[in-house]
């Protein structure tokens, strides 16, 4: 499997950007609006491997896995394919085509080696073809069987997935969920591909069942020597089926490294949630589970720097203050409320001690002091900072929230709190030969405790201060 | 106290491919307070316990059988009035789509305070008040502003939040839980079901928590029933069911899941698939997927038993029981199977050493 060094598939700056405008109007006032579902990725798959793509929903991972078969259009970059070219030297030359810039009909020609297999079998199968016909329909495409010729290749190939050849006469309803993923896969495997693009290809089928899907699309990949880009949200499934994986974030890749490298430390920050959140089936099981703050952001507008800064458990402290990490990320999650919000009563639920009245509460109802500490108590900030001049911005910004100032408020916590994850985009740090992590924990230049951005001459200096 | 008592309960489904029997002469008891877990793949009969209980059984569908009782009475009995009362006010439900809970024209705040007013008489304000302090309690932030937001401008996470909160506002004392977080992330539902068991404890709510998962009911419950073919096949506390399953469906189940940190090749498999509820196999209904089974699985219907004495077993309180032949001594090769504790993460998986017989 190792004759090339070259990936077979490789994706250079891989983009994909929706507009979600509403349409002509907007699009007249100018007013687009990009959903970035995949914004800039560099991928690679290499021959005989399986590689996992992991996130939650919204992270981009189907998008990434249809954008790599041109199944829709990329926005950017380049996808790099080694087709296998038939030389007179021997089998296994192969030659580099870039995908996005093929025509639609070469597309067409090289889908008998790229094929994908969709995570509800039901809705990709045709209803009113028989499984014989949905499984020769690729066959007649591309021209590779007809006659018995074709019948013989239809029950081979369900006898391959497990499934019995007298029933290439009957229709999709009347299989199993399992079994319609194996007709799906069936359909895959029918033009003999080397790539196939699995996408959640488990995730609507039962444990048990489950299970023996996984099993045969390992045992398919020995076979035929395939290779597997593997899209699923359930680490241990991933981590089950892949040689390597990547892990997702809005668009991005966040680490990418073997399955080992993924699944031990060093952890990107959001690894090591998305693993504590796992539920472990052991009823003793007493693990640590790290809670992440707020929800995933909107891809329209994704944040600054790094793009979990928002939730990030490990988010970086300003290197001047001398701050507990849960301290610091609660003080970033008051400041991104404060950002949020139009009116400074919805920082908290205000509570006036249940003196009775139901009268919702405003800020004139309770005194400074009050509402002092009932920010705090929603944020889980102490009642004082041990740093002092934490203590004194912080105090500040509730004078002011208290004053109902939301802007003088909003500036006070963004000139005193900036994480310098906030202002700088991580890049990939290799971790080992194999890993690479997108995380200013891993940047040379952060040190014990501190990060401390060099100023001058790199160019990405602009706002430190 | 035993708060909810399902004894023989038989639901069928007129379908034009036949008769469907969903559920299959079921009984348990929930005690209140309890976490109880009901486990099985599709087709076992998990859910349509949950709307017998709800009596939300609709045509084609039909409860034949059976009682219910809460709180000792009949919920069978009683008037579609009564019933009415007694769900979202003593029964609530929470379902796998946050989304069909919640209607999508009225603001959440509003959909939950109606339903204060409604069950507790509360005046408006009062509503108001009672339902923002929910929506903090479950986790929404800015729970005044987001009062009056419509469902569509919540995500996925904060919808079921806001269904858990419209659930508990009337303070109920069993909480259905069907799938509660299998549509969410990861990491969403880490905390939702944290926050769930919480909150179960704080207002001391029983809760059935139907779930496909078995890292889910490790997580929540107390007590577990798995069902296979609309059947109970076993009970027992969570802990004795996972470092001693009985049933060798429950094994095949166990050792079927991916594990992190397991270096398996390959993944255990049940061979074939969930059997058709018209016309279930005769027998013990898992003899055609059981590593085990012998010819007498074809013929008797094994009962459910205590694995230990071989009597026979409610499975209620702490009692394991498990419907096999073998623990009424009728099998002649016995069990075979042992359960390995993964010494780096300490996570029983149950080995089945005749493997897998798929494919
Ligand atoms: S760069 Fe900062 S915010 Fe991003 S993952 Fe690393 S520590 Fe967290
Ligand atoms: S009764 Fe027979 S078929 Fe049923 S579970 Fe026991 S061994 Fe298997």
């Amino acid at each position: 499997m190792t004759r090339h060094d070259e990936p077979i598939l490789r994706a250079e700056n891989l983009t994909k950007y929706y507009d979600s405008s509403g349409g002509v109007i907007d699009n007249l006032l100018g007013n687009s609006q990009w959903v970035k579902a995949v914004d800039g990725v560099d991928f690679e798959l290499r021959e005989g491997e399986t590689l996992g793509v992991v996130g939650e929903s919204g992270c981009g991972k189907s998008t990434l896995g249809q954008a790599l078969l041109r199944l829709i259009e990329p926005t950017d970059g380049s996808i790099y394919y080694q087709e296998r070219v038939d030389s007179e030297g021997g089998s296994g030359q192969r030659e580099e085509i870039d995908l996005t810039e093929v025509s639609s009909s070469r597309l067409r020609d090289l889908r008998t080696d790229l094929q994908y297999i969709f995570q509800d079998p039901f809705s990709s199968l045709n209803p009113r073809l028989t499984v014989g016909d949905i499984i020769g329909e690729p066959l007649d495409i591309h021209g590779i069987a007809s006659g018995e010729d074709r019948d013989e290749h239809i029950y081979d190939l369900l006898e391959t997935v497990g499934l019995n050849p007298s029933h290439a006469h009957r229709y999709p309803h009347e299989f199993s969920g399992g079994q319609r993923q194996r007709i799906g896969i069936a359909r895959a495997l029918a033009v003999d591909p080397e790539v196939i693009i699995c996408d959640e290809p488990v995730s609507a089928l039962d444990v048990s069942v489950q299970a023996q899907i996984l099993n045969l699309l390992e045992d398919l990949q020995e076979e035929f020597g395939l290779s597997y880009v593997f899209i699923a949200h359930d680490l241990s499934v991933v981590e089950h089926i892949s040689d390597r994986i990547a892990v997702m974030y809005l668009g991005e890749f966040a680490e990418v490294g073997t399955t080992e490298d993924v699944f031990s430390p060093p952890y990107h920050p959001y690894t090591e949630a998305l693993l504590s959140a796992i539920p472990e089936p052991d009823p003793l099981w007493e693990g640590e589970q790290i809670f992440l703050s707020g929800t995933v952001p909107s891809p329209i507008d994704p944040p600054s720097g790094c793009r979990f800064h928002t939730r990030c458990p490990r988010v970086i402290p300003p290197a001047e203050y001398d701050l507990e990490q849960e301290v610091w990320r609660s003080i970033m999650d008051l400041k991104l409320r404060v950002r949020g919000v139009d009116t400074a009563e919805a920082i908290a639920v205000l509570d006036d001690g249940g003196n009775g009245d139901n009268e919702p509460l405003t800020l004139d109802d309770i005194a400074r002091d009050n509402f002092d500490s009932q920010v705090r108590a929603e944020f889980d900030l102490p009642q004082t900072i041990a740093d002092p001049t934490v203590e004194q911005s912080l105090s500040q910004a509730i004078d002011e929230l208290y004053a109902k100032n939301l802007g003088a408020a909003q500036d006070l916590l963004e000139d005193a709190f900036t994480s310098p994850c906030e202002v700088h985009q991580p890049e990939q740090v290799p971790t080992g030969k194999t890993h690479r992590i997108s995380c200013l924990l891993y940047d040379d230049r952060y040190d014990d405790g501190q990060f401390r951005s060099t100023s001058g001459g790199t160019g990405d200096a602009i706002a430190d201060d | 106290m035993t708060l909810l008592e399902v004894n023989d309960l038989t639901v069928k489904f007129y379908t034009q491919d036949g008769v469907v029997t969903a559920v299959d002469n079921l009984s348990y008891q929930i005690e209140s307070g309890e976490k109880f877990g009901v486990v099985g793949e599709s087709g076992a009969g998990k859910s349509v316990t949950a709307l017998s209980l709800m009596r939300l059984i609709d045509s084609p569908g039909q409860i034949e059988s059976g009682e219910i009782l809460f709180k000792g009475e009949d919920l069978l009995e009683m008037s579609e009035e009564e019933v009415r009362n007694i769900r979202g006010n003593e029964i609530a439900m929470i379902f796998q789509d946050a989304q069909t809970a919640l209607n999508p024209v009225y603001t959440v705040g509003e959909q939950i305070a109606e339903a204060i007013r409604h069950h507790l008489g509360h005046d408006e304000a009062e509503a108001r008040e009672r339902t923002i302090q929910l929506l903090d309690r479950v986790g929404i932030p800015e729970a005044e502003t987001r009062f009056s937001d419509y469902p569509h401008e919540f995500s996925g996470g904060m919808q079921q939040r806001a269904v858990i909160a419209m659930a508990l506002s009337c303070d109920p004392d069993l909480l259905l839980c069907d799938e509660p977080t299998t549509a969410l992330d990861v990491t969403i539902e880490a905390q939702i079901l944290e926050e769930l068991e919480e909150l179960a404890d704080d207002f001391d709510t029983a809760i059935q928590l139907i779930t496909h998962d078995l890292g889910v009911v490790a997580e929540v419950c107390d007590r577990v029933m798995v069902m296979y073919g609309g059947k109970p096949v076993e009970k027992a506390p969570v802990e004795e069911l996972y470092y001693d399953p009985k049933h060798p469906y429950t094994v095949g189940l166990m050792s079927s899941i991916p594990r992190v940190g397991d270096d398996r090749d390959r993944l255990q498999t049940i061979p074939g698939t969930m059997p058709d509820l018209v016309e279930l196999p005769p027998g013990c209904s898992f003899h055609p997927r059981c590593p085990y089974a012998e010819e007498s699985c074809t013929r008797k219907e094994p009962p459910l038993l205590d694995p230990e004495t071989g009597e026979e077993a409610a499975g209620t309180a702490n009692e394991h029981a498990a419907a096999c032949l073998e623990y009424s001594g009728e099998l002649q090769g016995g069990l075979d199977y042992s359960v390995e504790i993964n010494d780096s993460q300490g996570e029983p998986t149950a080995v089945n050493p005749e493997g897998d017989r798929n494919d």
